[in-house]
């Protein structure tokens, strides 16, 4: 459970390449981000971590790290 | 392209005559869900008349809800559970409109003992009243709800909300059946959501029913996004719609939207609207589904909120002096609906 790991599973989940994240991206700002995005990557964080999170978690962070910092919190 | 004449929509005494030929004989009221128990009701206005529908140990039934003794309502504007019996003086009703009691009164003074009963009928869980006293006919609604994915009984809906427009109700089904203003209208919902005035629009209808399917094109389809979320997932926007109030649409087959007008006059609509979970939603883990609710929710408040100045706007105009109505090939459904209304107004 690592946060590279994270930014794997973030990009294949709104379907853009691993080496174009990083935990800094602010993804939000990304050319296609839209709310089936984050509806997607709510389902990556049910699905790979056990870790229900909500529109708002995605909606208040900024980074993909933002997003990490709650998944890895949630799931210890 | 044939149309209506713009009077129609603006014109108090056509709207009467519309009442008397149109509403009068199939007007959708509401679901079962909305009466959970014996003694439910709803009462309603539509115009000038007042009616109630109720559940009750024989079934749903509707009567004019005007009091026999002194014309107060007997159910109260709205919904709710409670006996059939008028807050004022206490005379009740029986399940067949009967007076059943009438406290501290003389029966020599009471000489009209029954409320006027009007037709149920009922679709899958969709319930109508045929205000004319005939049950409305229902036999095409289970094909068009089947074309566009909505279940005979999907779950209770988990929003209602309610939108007053300042227009005519022909000018909300007109805008509700076709494609042609998506994008020009709808920057914040039908467009980010992959429905332009570009996609694909397919289209069908039966003696009083039509229903279509917006389907994005290829540059805007979000499918593998959805497929990701579920198998079962489309992208499209099915939309059926029921002559005369009543519209359902399916949202790439996760959400169900359900809204009716009541029209207060020709120029003033109500449209009541609720969303639902279809079964592909019902299966999606707790929160997927939440912000799928959430986010139905505001796209449906987002896109009502894109049409309603320019549906008003349109009855401005047609209420001026020098209306004007040019239906285009991309706005089939709006000649069929013409043809149903020209087919119950006669031509007026």
């Amino acid at each position: 459970m690592t946060i590279e790991n994270f930014v794997e599973k973030f990009a294949f989940a709104i379907e853009v390449e691993t080496v174009s994240l990083t935990a800094d991206t602010e993804f939000k700002a990304l050319p296609n981000w839209d709310s089936l995005n984050a509806l997607s990557v709510i389902a990556m964080a049910d699905a790979d971590y056990g870790v229900a999170l909500s529109g708002e978690d995605v909606h208040s962070s900024t980074t993909i790290n933002d997003v990490w910092k709650i998944v890895s919190a949630r799931k210890q | 392209m044939p149309s209506i004449d713009p009077a129609a929509y603006s014109s108090e005494s056509i709207f009467q005559l519309e009442l008397e030929r149109i509403f009068s004989e199939r007007l959708f009221i509401g679901t079962t869900a909305d009466f959970p128990e014996v003694n439910s009701y709803k009462s309603l206005r539509l115009a000038k008349n007042a009616f109630t529908v109720r559940r009750t140990d024989v079934g749903f039934k509707s009567f004019n809800n005007v009091c026999l003794h002194r014309s107060a309502l007997i159910d109260p504007l709205g919904s709710g559970q409670r006996p059939f019996r008028c807050g004022y003086h206490g005379w009740a009703y029986d399940n067949d409109g009967s007076l059943r009691v009438a406290p501290l009164t003389d029966e020599k003074c009471i000489s009209r003992r029954v409320l006027s009963e009007y037709g149920i009928g009922q679709a899958g869980d969709l319930l109508f009243v045929g205000l004319n006293g005939s049950k409305p006919q229902l036999d095409k609604v289970e094909a068009a709800l089947n074309q566009i994915g909505v279940p005979q009984a999907p779950p209770p809906p988990f929003h209602t909300d309610t939108l007053m427009q300042e227009c005519n109700w022909k000018l909300l089904v007109e805008n509700n059946i076709e494609g042609y203003h998506l994008s020009f209208v709808h920057p914040q919902s039908f467009i980010p959501a992959g429905f332009n005035t570009s996609s694909r629009y397919e289209w069908d209808s039966d003696e009083y029913t039509c229903w279509s399917a917006c389907i994005p094109n290829e540059n805007t389809s979000k499918l593998k996004y959805l497929q990701k979320l579920s198998a079962a997932a489309t992208h499209d926007f099915r939309h059926a719609y029921v002559f005369p109030n009543l519209f359902l649409t399916t949202t790439n087959q996760f959400v169900g939207f359900r809204s009716y007008m009541i029209p207060l006059s020709a120029q003033r609509t109500i449209l009541k609207w609720e969303l639902f979970e279809l079964p592909a939603l019902l299966k999606l883990a707790p929160a997927v589904r939440e912000e799928m609710k959430k986010e139905a929710i505001r796209f449906t408040a987002t896109s009502l909120a894109e049409d309603k100045p320019l549906v008003e706007s349109c009855q401005v105009g047609l209420s001026s002096i020098e209306p004007n109505l040019q239906l285009q090939p991309a706005e089939p459904r709006i000649s069929r609906f013409h043809q149903y209304y020209s087919g119950r107004m006669q031509n007026v």
